[in-house]
């Protein structure tokens, strides 16, 4: 036989366990917009229900219920969903870096437009044109240098936009890397509380929840591993090295990057991958412009100020004919077409006269600010001794010797100036590495150059917004799952609060029972 | 599936935020007419588009080049216009001057009419274009002839050229020597009206007879220099035309692949700002309804 006070302690259990239940709802509804929030259940069970002692089996029926008792309160959460969001957020990571420097990249080349590099590249041409039109046309000189002072600017102007965007992205790398630290620290605290709470039996649900904020945000910084044994034991790896063991947690340092396969680390190491080939394939367009091996012809002659050899047999005024690849000397007056092969856009220009007496020779178009013969878009200028004077541009390609001895340029020829307008169809070939254009001409590379920075740009912008859905789709899911639906939470408080006065209700019928019993039994007659 | 109130808030964003980067698209597309804004709109069109805007640019050069020809060879027409009158004069009077019945004293005054005819030949052979000598090859910054010794003056035997396209070249000038005859000839044309006043003065009848046939060489030399002139003047005009055409094609392909179907553009923006505001819409809806509303 129970206790006759057996339903008493039954309905007390059941106003303690639906308080409690109803104490959770409460916490998820207050945590019902919370980032990384698991909903809490708290689960429920019968007690331990009552057998009738006695030496044999008992007769009375049984077993005898003895009412609810609560058994944890735990996360109801999907511990696949969260490996699959955070190696999405790692993709998704690395792609918005990407994305945003490939922007950048193309913000600073600025084309199409008539101020990107094409323009002033066009105009440069064209000003050689106007000055062949007229060799000895003043203003047309002066255009020339302007329109090459210019590009020489705007490609040490995109040069220098690289380089910032660079030094912006090493000072990107330095703050995530320095959150990457605080975020490890973190962890490693609450593997501590974690710990702590669990080895006497609890579920520290909310330290949980902190923990796992904390891996999606590193997720979407570095790739990341983890794993939590069942003792308890959890240990957390970034780009290969392991950095967390329960309450340890390591400093990390910049050069971290460069072993990120995947996240915001390594989106900027591949963003300056970007911008270095960006660099390298300009820096080529740049050499090949001033030094590219190509073959010319001055179709009207040439006279030489030097000896040198031309690819087909010349006839000099005098009659004579030189072979091909025999040397021609220095002075010689060629009449017939000359057809040479010079290096680039300084090759072409060192042949020619400027109009000053007596006549200039040898003078390179383009030299470097840094005094080395690689040319490249940071050390390209207009070589100063013709910035400073206009009669040194070398539009001319004739000169004569006076009776005294000096010799004067032939100021209306434009030999030079016709050529150097020819030299924007000739074919270059180009380090077959970088473009997918390994020959062509100066425009032909360039545009190649753009076309593939736009390929790579729409790519990467593509698969962002893969990426991106990716995630949301994941993280629907996880909602889906973990989140906390205030109209769930409602109609379990609802619920809750029904068994609550249910319970109460049955106290009092056995408040009133035992009253019966107690006070108004065995008092027949009195 | 359960669905709780952070699924609809992330796909409430999500559609949003598709939507509104759709109309900041067409926003962008709207405001400037052009498809392409960056390399990443159009990866292959944007080759194209560099091109064409490249060959316009060149495109200019080359019209301004052939108008530069032109110019230049009207100019070249003009002087050999009056070189063909100078001599015709000179024939004449050569003519007059070599008859028998002309007194002395006419010859006399003959011979300085043709010294004045020298001088306009002198002068017609130093024409310039925009400053530049033009019968004087590449030298065009130096007369060619003076008066003193025109027909002994050598002149520069470069000419110039002028692109019209990118692998066409034209040669526009023609020198001196070509047209005026070589310097010292017996028929450069100077030699010929210097010889014509000296025998007019000295009264050689029979050489003045010679001296007809020397005009009719110098004047049948200037003819096929003049027809060269004119035959140049039409390939500029024909470039001229063609580069008008050119330019017109290069545009109409520019606006192929750059400009915005305006029609289609619009259509699409106000298609996706019905979307956007549905979308606003049920989620509005969708978040107001809640249990919590329905419970007293």
């Amino acid at each position: 036989m129970p206790s006759s006070f057996l339903g008493l302690e039954t309905t007390k259990r059941a106003l303690l366990t639906q308080t409690l239940a109803m104490q959770t709802a409460g916490h998820n509804i207050a945590n019902a917009s919370t980032v990384g929030y698991t909903r809490q259940r708290v689960n429920l069970s019968a007690t331990r229900p009552q057998e009738a002692v006695g030496m044999q089996r008992s007769t009375t029926v049984g077993q005898i219920g003895t009412g609810v008792q609560a058994d944890s309160i735990t996360r109801i959460r999907e511990n696949y969903l969260d490996t699959q969001y955070r190696r999405e957020n790692q993709g998704l990571g690395y792609w918005k870096i990407r994305n945003a420097n490939l922007d950048s990249i193309q913000a600073i080349l600025n084309e199409p437009s008539d101020d990107g590099i094409r323009g002033v590249v066009d105009d440069f041409w064209n000003s050689w044109e106007v000055l062949n039109r007229d060799p000895t046309l003043l203003s047309a000189r002066v255009d020339v240098i302007a329109k090459a002072t210019n590009m020489v600017d705007t490609f040490k102007q995109v040069d220098e936009s690289l380089t910032a965007l660079e030094r912006d992205i090493d000072s990107s790398i330095a703050t995530k890397v320095s959150a990457v630290n605080t975020m490890l620290a973190n962890i490693a605290q609450l593997n501590d509380y974690i710990r702590r709470a669990e080895s006497l039996g609890a579920n520290a649900n909310d330290y949980r929840d902190q923990r796992d904020v904390l891996l999606d945000q590193l997720s979407s910084i570095v790739n990341i591993e983890y794993a939590e044994t069942p003792a308890g034991d959890f240990t957390l790896s970034i780009a290969g090295t392991q950095v967390v063991a329960n309450d340890q947690a390591a400093t990390v340092t910049a050069d971290i990057a460069a072993n990120a396969t995947s996240g915001e680390l390594a989106g900027y190491v591949q963003a300056k991958a970007d911008i270095a080939q960006i660099r390298d394939e300009l820096n080529a367009l740049v050499k090949t412009l001033v030094g590219g091996a190509v073959t010319v012809t001055l179709a009207n002659g040439y006279t030489t100020s030097q000896p040198l050899t031309a690819n087909n047999d010349v006839t000099l005024d005098d009659g004579t004919v030189i072979p091909a690849g025999t040397i021609i000397p220095a002075g010689s007056k060629i009449v017939s077409s000359v057809e040479l092969t010079v290096k680039g856009i300084n090759g072409l220009h060192s042949l020619g006269y400027g109009t000053s007496d007596p006549t200039p020779t040898g003078i390179a178009f383009f030299t470097t600010s840094d005094g080395s013969t690689d040319f490249n878009m940071s050390n390209i200028r207009l070589n100063p001794v013709i910035a400073n004077d206009t009669s040194k541009i070398a539009a001319s390609g004739r000169y004569e010797t006076t009776s005294v001895g000096t010799n004067i340029t032939i100021k209306g020829n434009g030999d030079i100036a016709h050529a150097i307008t020819s030299l924007r169809d000739k074919v270059f070939n180009y380090p077959s590495n970088l473009t997918n254009l390994s020959s062509g001409t100066l425009d032909d590379y360039f545009r190649a150059v753009i076309s593939e920075l736009g390929t790579r740009s729409s790519n990467s912008s593509r698969n962002l917004q893969n990426q991106q859905d990716l995630v949301d789709n994941v993280e629907v899911q996880r909602q889906s799952v973990s989140g906390v639906s205030l109209d769930e939470e409602m109609a379990d408080v609802i619920k809750f609060q029904h068994a609550y006065n249910a319970a109460a209700r049955n106290m009092t019928v056995i408040d009133e029972m035992l009253d019966r019993v107690i006070n108004q039994m065995g008092i027949v007659g009195r | 599936m359960r669905v709780t109130g952070a699924m609809q808030n992330i796909q409430l964003l999500k559609n949003l935020r598709y939507n509104n980067s759709a109309i900041m698209d067409l926003q962008d597309k709207l405001a400037t007419g052009q498809k392409i804004q960056r390399p990443d709109d159009d990866p292959v069109g944007i080759g194209y588009l560099m091109r064409y805007n490249t060959e316009l640019s060149r495109s200019d050069q080359f019209l301004e080049n052939a108008r530069t020809g032109i110019g230049w060879l009207n100019t070249m027409d003009a002087a050999m216009q009056q070189a063909n009158d100078v001599l015709k004069r000179a024939k004449q009077l050569t003519q007059q001057g070599s008859t028998g019945t002309v007194p002395e004293e006419a010859r006399k005054q003959i011979a300085s009419e043709i010294r004045q005819l020298y001088e306009q030949m002198v002068s017609i052979g130093n024409s310039t274009y925009d400053g530049r000598y033009i019968f004087n090859g590449q030298k065009t910054d130096t007369a060619p002839y003076t008066n003193a010794t025109a027909a002994n003056d050598k002149t520069d035997p470069g000419s110039y050229y002028l692109n019209v396209s990118p692998f066409v070249t034209v040669p526009v000038s023609i020198t001196g020597e070509v047209i005026f005859g070589k310097a010292g000839d017996t028929e450069n044309v100077f030699n010929v009206l210097n010889d014509i006043a000296n025998h007019l003065d000295s009264n050689d009848q029979s050489a003045l007879l010679q001296d007809l046939s020397r005009i009719d060489a110098c004047s049948d030399r200037i003819s096929v220099s003049w027809a060269e002139v004119g035959a140049r003047t039409n390939r500029f005009e024909l470039v001229v035309n063609r580069l008008t055409d050119e330019q017109g094609n290069l545009k109409n392909l520019r606006s192929q692949v750059n400009d915005v179907d305006m029609a289609q553009a619009i259509t699409d923006l106000q298609l996706r700002q019905n979307v956007l505001q549905a979308s606003l819409a049920t989620g509005a809806q969708i978040m107001r309804v809640s249990l919590v509303d329905f419970l007293k």
